[in-house]
């Protein structure tokens, strides 16, 4: 998975709505990548501040 | 809903006990006042009354609640051009217990100074969401309140289910934009 294809996928993953195996991927890249997990956190930190 | 529509009028009622402050709840959200919003919601039920024998099962009944929900706040935005948001201090939960954002609470062990950030970032975040276009606002508040998912909302909207997360992304980008300067406090506040 690259970059790009995580970006589309963000927003179902971060509202818990990809598959599993697709949330693993998700989660495999997240794991190689600061940017993506960067941009990942800031938007779970408006959830937070939200609720 | 099908018992209903069969005449049951008893399960009209657990119908609406179950959806009341939800609905009632975003209706608020996107008109900003109380008063206006317990209007809306009465014509939201006397429409699903109404139009209960039309009610196809195909469609979900909140997808269904929903969709009459917002035209009506449409309605309402285009007689009374009224953009204004609810306030961030408006009750929160589907329970009336009184909690509200600005009830957030930082950390158990918070200091002062911690309250403050905590509350000054409430505010800037009820003023950045008064920077959300109609069309963003309705679907945050249905994906981050209501948890409805992304499909259902499209379904509500009537359009694709990539615009409703356009729309979305856009919402978060905005919101994350205003609070970006508060990074590290922000990192503190919200753990």
């Amino acid at each position: 998975m690259n970059c790009q294809t995580l970006d589309d996928l963000l927003l179902d993953f971060l509202y818990e709505e990809l598959a599993p195996e697709a949330a693993r991927e998700v989660e495999v890249h997240l794991g190689d990548c600061p940017a993506c997990t960067k941009k990942l956190v800031a938007f779970g930190k408006v959830r937070v501040l939200a609720r | 809903m099908a018992q209903y529509q069969k005449g049951d009028a008893r399960s009209f009622e657990v119908l609406l006990r179950r959806h009341e402050r939800p609905v009632y709840n975003f209706l608020y959200r996107m008109v900003g006042h109380p008063t206006t919003a317990e209007d809306l919601l009465q014509e939201v039920f006397l429409r699903v009354i109404h139009h209960a024998k039309d009610f196809e099962g195909r469609a979900k009944f909140t997808t269904w609640v929903y969709t009459i929900a917002r035209n009506l706040c449409h309605d309402h935005g285009r007689r009374q051009k009224f953009r204004k948001h609810a306030s961030l201090d408006a009750p929160v939960s589907d329970e009336k217990d009184g909690a509200s954002r600005v009830d957030f609470v930082p950390s158990r062990d918070s200091s002062p100074h911690d309250d403050l950030v905590a509350k000054d970032l409430m505010a800037r975040l009820e003023q950045a969401m008064t920077t959300l276009s109609d069309d963003q606002r309705e679907v945050f508040l249905m994906r981050e309140k209501l948890g409805l998912p992304f499909k259902e909302i499209a379904d509500i909207v009537g359009c694709p289910e990539n615009t409703v997360k356009t729309r979305m992304r856009h919402a978060l980008e905005k919101l994350q934009k205003a609070l970006r300067i508060e990074t590290e406090e922000l990192a503190r506040v919200t753990g």
